[in-house]
């Protein structure tokens, strides 16, 4: 076989092999639509006590595990470390990279509190939808942003049968109130797969209370209502973004979240 | 005691050990090529948002290696020296089996060099030798997430978008690399087609 005709059958190949992969895209996007998150999980507004889905654990999702709330100088800490884990789809999700590749925003979350008992922290997680990637705000050093929330309720009790998160770094992350069938004929079990690269991922999302400050900050003391900005810096765009919400020991049967989040575009010109 | 000099000479007057099948300079460039595909996956952080474009530039050491080279298996060497590298030191979630991943790049790429008769100099031959690392690399990466659990239709639901791009940044990488090698060739400081 001539040289030519080789390259000719081997670009053919190569193109025959992407177009049978984006048609593989097209079906899987038909026929797995029903597993995929975003798209059909049914966000709720009012979080309860029976939407806690991990915990109790010390750490949150990263590679390595990061913590969930670093205590200040001359804080004191209860004995047990235990928190417990909401995990909350949002509205759209941040972008904060090249306006001539996506509409810049991030996004606003309105969140109030009843019955919180001791402390709840906001962590962000992101998922890009290209690379099975994951993306969270960092914990410690420059740029590191969270959100925690203090309450004033008594603790309760129990709480619901749930169990900490995988400690290894790839698994799929329920969502809270997931559990209800989004299609009346098929019970549809979602998920955010989560993959962190090691060590990294922790540079692109942060949580602020200024909007102008994108990288965002750590505050210990917010009130129990009140309202949160999710910022992108990264340059790869996140598919899916939630929040994490976690919790510091067992909450009563009053505990109750609500939250309403939504994209707010940012004009650069 | 009576020392042999176990050195031969193959078919391009090139020295090589008896037995062997990389002659010892050989294997210091294909080891020196496989760190510096490890060295560019760590160094060079390009935030294009787009899967699969760090291939553009680390298939130009495979690619540049083996046309150096020019024997089969001399890519797999460079793949398992970088896969070895990116294992120890943990640069990919996927730890040990990133030996895989890399392994299968070079495999791929010495097939299809061989396939082509080692003419690496073409940049068409560089285009498709470098397309067919990446997407390789590519498909290694979502079976090893596969095979840790993650749930095939996430795969399914990027892989359009990720081969085109692994297509697109792997084909120029091995252009950049055929161009290269044109250079190099053409300055005898590695051996081209006939000579």
């Amino acid at each position: 076989m001539d040289f030519k005709r080789r390259i000719l059958i081997a670009g053919v190949l190569l193109a025959g092999f992407a177009v049978a992969m984006i048609l593989a895209q097209m079906g899987g996007e038909f026929f797995f639509e029903q597993d995929t998150s975003l798209p059909v999980v049914e966000i709720k507004e009012v979080y309860t006590k029976e939407d806690f889905v991990y915990g109790p654990q010390a750490f949150r999702p990263c590679s390595p595990p990061l913590p969930v709330y670093t205590p200040a100088v001359g804080e004191s800490v209860p004995a047990g470390d235990d928190w417990y884990f909401l995990v909350i789809p949002l509205h759209g999700v941040p972008y904060g990279g090249n306006p001539l590749l996506g509409q810049r925003g991030y996004i606003k979350v309105n969140y109030s509190f009843s019955g919180l008992s001791d402390m709840a922290v906001f962590h962000v997680i992101g998922f890009q939808d290209s690379e099975v990637k994951t993306r969270t705000n960092r914990h410690e050093g420059w740029g590191a942003s969270w959100y925690a929330v203090l309450g004033d309720a008594a603790p309760g009790t129990s709480m619901p049968l749930t169990a900490p998160m995988p400690q290894a770094n790839m698994f799929i992350m329920q969502i809270s109130g997931a559990g209800v069938p989004v299609d009346a004929d098929e019970e549809v079990v979602v998920g955010y797969p989560v993959n962190f690269k090691e060590g990294g991922g922790i540079d692109a999302l942060h949580i602020t209370t200024n909007t102008k400050v994108k990288k965002g900050q750590i505050t210990r003391d917010g009130p129990t209502e009140g309202a949160i900005y999710i910022t992108h810096t990264g340059g790869s765009t996140i598919g899916a973004a939630a929040l994490l919400v976690a919790c510091r020991g067992m909450q009563d049967g009053g505990f109750s979240l609500a939250i309403d989040s939504g994209f707010v575009k940012e004009e650069i010109w | 005691m009576v020392e042999v000099d176990t050195t031969v000479q193959d078919g391009e007057g090139r020295s090589r050990t008896a037995g062997g099948f990389f002659t010892l300079n050989e294997i210091a460039l294909l080891s020196l090529c496989g760190a510096l595909v490890f060295v560019l996956k760590i160094v060079l952080k390009i935030p294009l948002a787009l899967p699969g474009h760090s291939g553009a530039f680390w298939v130009i050491p495979i690619i540049i290696g083996v046309a150096a080279v020019r024997k089969f298996g001399s890519g797999t060497y460079i793949g398992l020296i970088s896969g070895i590298l990116a294992s120890f030191f943990g640069v990919d979630p996927v730890h040990i089996f990133s030996i895989f991943k890399y392994c299968a790049i070079g495999l791929a790429i010495d097939l299809t060099s061989f396939a082509f008769g080692y003419r690496l100099d073409n940049p068409a031959v560089g285009f498709i030798v470098g397309a067919t690392g990446n997407i390789v690399k590519m498909v290694v990466n979502y079976a090893v997430q596969v095979f840790f659990g993650i749930n095939a239709s996430f795969i399914l639901l990027g892989i359009g978008l990720s081969s085109v791009t692994h297509l697109i940044f792997g084909g120029l990488g091995g252009m950049i690399a055929a161009y290269i090698a044109r250079r190099l060739m053409r300055a005898g400081v590695i051996h081209g087609d006939g000579d």
